[in-house]
């Protein structure tokens, strides 16, 4: 069997972030590991799903995907590219759909239902040989449960150097920090496969199964939210992965891809006065050197006087971009102060403090004692109480926070909007989680 | 079996006092020890069981060996008894359990001299109702006659104040926590951890198990060495062991403890890598110390120092330093969520299986103490966990060096909705103060009277008289004894597989539809 070398990229996110900097950024780090795969001339690329950061991103960051892809496609490399949780609506069409009618990728996720089993298709790439097939992922984890309906007989009988692709997380390997057990079981992937590859976990991380196989998660190529700039400046490496096989043997080298410096500092306010705060603010930017970086600051803590609104950010941002920042943020959702205290819960993200809230509200919800109706009692335990009311709550607010799309009439939307939230408001649907 | 007799006298109160009342049992009926029988009164009536047997007659006893011996010896051709059915008969040794008025109450009374007695009837029984959130285990049972009523009891009540299960092998055990456990598995009031050393909760290949719950895929989990398609493979991280961990479950000393404290404290997650690196750095720790705790550690955790690649090695993949981070923290988030978490420790020596239970009872017994702090205990779901061969940490031994997570559950862990479902052989080696708070004791049969002993004495009623009751007590036969029980109900355990097969309905199966 020939040498095949290939390229592993994963979680471009194309389209994220608000600020054009930062989305450039992105976008160049996506440049640049395609170019590096091109010099290493590699036989074919695997991506492993969100490719782009929503369904239907702006059109810049599109056309810049477009091109790139048509000049790999050009020069007779193949993408075998799966979805992931942030490329597709399962409802509508989107972007990724028209650059896969476009023949700008293959995707290797062809299957079919045979006798309640889940029959996979095999894409074998035609420079190499290596058979590749794989999982697009799907939203909450919704492609979790197809992996226990694989027929992994039919693909462990296939012959030759295999490829598996999902954008899934193992539950067995998947760190701590992001971990909500709702991982795909080792043992539920086919075995005899040469290489794993995976998206959706934004860290990079290897593992060896007891099969000799290699489980790869390159991790997002620049990231998508703070947390994984913050991950970043605090030293973690954004890149994908070089693969050759020869010989019988697989060797993974991982290709950093850095496309700024960033820089990361944190301010503790507890007890301090808003002024003091504001000083400390002041005297950490000053003593950055910010041209050409990203700067991060995240303040945390609760305010022993003043309030939030009491400390000018903008004049800190302000030195920031004088002095030639790239671009900045400043991060308060930690600072609290005493007009604050109501505000009983910490959080890193919004979706963390969301979290945090609900979690804290449906704590002290209990079923009334006087209901005594046991069928009752259970429905309403199944919907609302403890950690099934906070899935119910985390469901509805999630289905309630859709946009509307551009070419979509109100009535629609609202039509949308009144479906998708019926599941978790259906009476006749209590006692389903 | 058959099914109990429906109504009508089977014996009369002749005698007696209150621990020990005569019955002359009617000679068309047949009372048997642990029948529960009823003595009907105008505000109610007194349920009693009975707990011996033996012959009355008003013949003298000479006078019947003469008898028997002419029988026996061919002198007895045309030897007839006059009324034989007055002459000679059955006597039941029964005691009072219950009184019923207007509620259940302890029985202060005697039944009436020549107070008539008939078995007990479901309606009897009436107060033995289904609680909101309740743990199912069997039907009552009246002697070896299974009655058409189930025993329900009160799932938080009974899990947070533990539950002894005392039996020798082979009385079905694990058939009456399988039993259990099912009728529990899709109920959101209770998460339970089973450790499971001999692989047989899950079910494999033909065997059924709780994995045939209809529910199953969305309560269980299932982490075992070996995993099946769709199991989870169990692997812990070493960085996520404490040295707490260790407490009852590895006797050192106190220099190695206070080896394995330096270690943690400067080293942090990574202690147990660097005692194992070549040369570990340690300030005031002699090197024996440091090869003793490799060995002691290196033994539980099957980690070995590879002299020649100069690394550390781990002889299994359950305790490893290459995943397994999450493990610990997704068992106790599903116990949150009220799942059932079976682990498979078979491939795993003792201590390695008890400092797997070990750490996730450590971390969820100070998230239930936390959210007792924050005032959200009450929306948690209590938490059972099953021990087999409870002895290895709540054995009297055990615990006299020192306390253990088990111990401590045992001792508090009803405040914060935890409890134990222990199992054991051996409940005499349990110290008292521990039977003492295990309120729930569903007592299997048991030939070992040294045991029987142990079990009536920690009983929650008074079953001293019920020593012969217990070691006839057949597979598939128990009596709850209980705070939470008006008396000690006899039950028949259904079969395990007899329960799985009745609850199969012919669930609609969906043709999954892919979206890719």
């Amino acid at each position: 069997m020939p040498t095949i070398k290939f390229a592993h990229i994963t979680d471009c996110h194309l389209g994220s972030w608000r600020s054009s900097r930062l989305r450039g950024l992105n976008l160049k780090a996506f440049e640049q590991a395609i170019q590096t795969s091109l010099s290493e001339k590699v036989d074919f690329i695997l991506i492993t799903g969100d490719f782009f950061d929503v369904n239907v991103p702006d059109l810049d960051p599109v056309k810049r995907a477009v091109e790139v892809l048509k000049s790999v496609r050009d020069q007779g490399v193949d993408v075998y590219l799966i979805y992931g949780s942030h490329d597709f609506s399962p409802n509508a069409v989107s972007m990724i759909d028209i650059l896969h009618s476009a023949g700008l990728f293959i995707k290797p996720t062809e299957n079919e239902v045979v006798e309640e089993k889940l029959r996979l298709k095999f894409v074998t790439d035609k420079k190499t040989g290596a058979k590749i097939v794989g999982l697009s992922g799907r939203a909450k984890n919704l492609d979790v449960p197809y992996y226990e309906i694989i027929d992994t007989p039919s693909l462990e009988a296939e012959p030759g150097f295999k490829i598996f692709l999902m954008h899934a997380p193992i539950a067995e390997v998947t760190p701590e920090a992001l971990s909500f057990g709702e991982g795909v079981p080792i043992s539920s992937l086919p075995k005899g496969f040469g290489y794993y590859g995976g998206g959706h976990l934004h860290k990079r991380l290897e593992y060896t199964t007891a099969e000799g196989g290699k489980i790869v998660y390159p991790g997002p190529l620049f990231g998508a939210t703070f947390t994984d700039l913050e991950e970043t400046a605090r030293g973690e490496q954004r890149g994908f992965y070089i693969v050759t096989f020869a010989g019988g043997k697989l060797e993974t080298r991982f290709v950093e891809v850095k496309v700024a410096d960033i820089v990361y500092k944190t301010i503790d306010a507890e007890n301090k006065t808003a002024k003091q705060t504001e000083a400390q603010l002041n005297s950490t930017i000053d003593e950055l050197d910010p041209s050409g970086k990203v700067v991060l600051v995240k303040i945390t803590g609760s305010l022993s006087a003043g309030k939030r609104s009491d400390i000018d950010f903008s004049k800190a941002e302000r030195s920031l971009v004088s002095r030639g920042v790239l671009t900045q943020f400043i991060s308060r959702s930690g600072l609290t102060s005493h007009e604050t205290a109501e505000l009983k819960v910490v959080g890193q993200t919004k979706e963390e403090i969301e979290f945090r809230v609900l979690k804290e509200r449906i704590a002290k919800f209990s079923i009334d004692p006087t209901v005594k109706d046991l069928k009752v009692r259970e429905a309403l335990q199944a919907k609302f109480v403890s950690t099934k009311g906070e899935q119910t709550a985390r469901s509805l607010l999630r289905t309630l926070k859709i946009e509307k799309l551009d070419n979509e009439t109100v009535a629609d939307f609202n039509s949308r909007v009144m479906s998708d939230s019926q599941p978790y408001l259906d009476p006749g649907n209590l006692g389903e989680s | 079996m058959s099914n109990p007799s429906t109504a009508g006298t089977c014996g009369e109160v002749i005698a007696g006092e209150s621990s020990a009342l005569l019955i002359r049992q009617k000679s068309d009926k047949q009372i048997e020890i642990g029948d529960l029988l009823v003595e009907d009164r105008e505000d109610g009536y007194i349920l009693l069981q009975v707990y011996d047997l033996m012959y009355g007659s008003q013949i003298p006893q000479v006078a019947r060996e003469l008898i028997a011996g002419m029988t026996l010896e061919g002198y007895g051709k045309g030897l007839e008894l006059v009324e034989p059915n007055l002459r000679n008969y059955v006597l039941a040794v029964a005691r009072a359990i219950l009184r019923m008025t207007d509620a259940p109450h302890v029985p202060k009374i005697l039944p009436a001299t020549f107070g008539s007695v008939r078995n007990v009837q479901e309606r009897d029984l009436s107060f033995l109702t289904r609680p909101v959130d309740s743990i199912h285990f069997g039907k009552v049972r009246s002697g070896s006659k299974i009655l058409s009523l189930d025993v329900y009891l009160d799932g938080i009540e009974v899990f947070s104040h533990h539950i002894l299960i005392p039996a020798t092998t082979g009385r079905g055990k694990s058939n009456l926590v399988k039993v259990m456990i099912w009728s529990v598995l899709d109920k959101d009031y209770c998460g339970i951890l089973i450790l499971d050393p001999h692989n047989e909760y899950y079910g494999k290949n033909e065997t059924l198990g709780l994995r045939n719950h209809p529910r199953a895929k969305d309560y269980l989990r299932y982490y075992s060495a070996n995993p099946g398609k769709g199991a989870l493979t169990l692997m812990i991280n070493i960085r996520t062991i404490r040295p707490n961990h260790f407490n009852g479950i590895i006797e050192f000393s106190e220099p190695q403890r206070e080896a394995m404290s330096v270690a943690y404290s400067k080293y942090k997650e990574k202690w147990i890598e660097n005692i194992f690196s070549p040369k570990p750095e340690l300030p005031n720790v002699q090197l024996g110390t440091i090869g003793v705790l490799q060995r002691k550690l290196g033994r539980v955790l099957g980690i070995d120092f590879d002299e020649d690649e100069q690394k550390v090695k781990f002889r299994t993949r359950v305790f490893t330093t290459e995943g397994g981070e999450a493990t610990i923290n997704d068992i106790i988030k599903a116990l949150e969520e009220s799942k059932k978490v079976i682990i498979d420790t078979s491939a795993l020596e003792d201590q390695a299986e008890l400092l797997i239970g070990s750490i996730v009872a450590n971390d969820i017994l100070n998230q239930h103490k936390w959210a007792k702090e924050q005032e959200t205990l009450r929306s948690k779901p209590v938490v059972s966990i099953v021990i087999e061969e409870a002895p290895r940490v709540l054995g009297d031994q055990t615990l006299a060096s020192g306390a253990n997570i088990y111990s401590d559950i045992a001792r508090e862990g009803r405040k914060f909705k935890i409890g134990l479902i222990a199992i054991t052989q051996l409940t005499s080696v349990i110290p008292k103060t521990v039977l003492a708070n295990m309120n729930t004791k569903i007592i299997l049969g048991n030939e070992l009277s040294t045991e029987r002993r142990s079990i009536i004495e920690s009983a929650s009623q008074d079953l001293s008289s019920d020593d012969k009751n217990i070691a006839s007590l057949d597979k598939g036969e128990a009596i709850i004894s209980s705070n939470f029980t008006k008396f000690a109900v006899p039950i028949a355990i259904p079969l395990f597989d007899d329960v799985v097969k009745s609850s199969q309905q012919d669930i609609p199966k969906t043709k999954p539809r892919i979206v890719t």
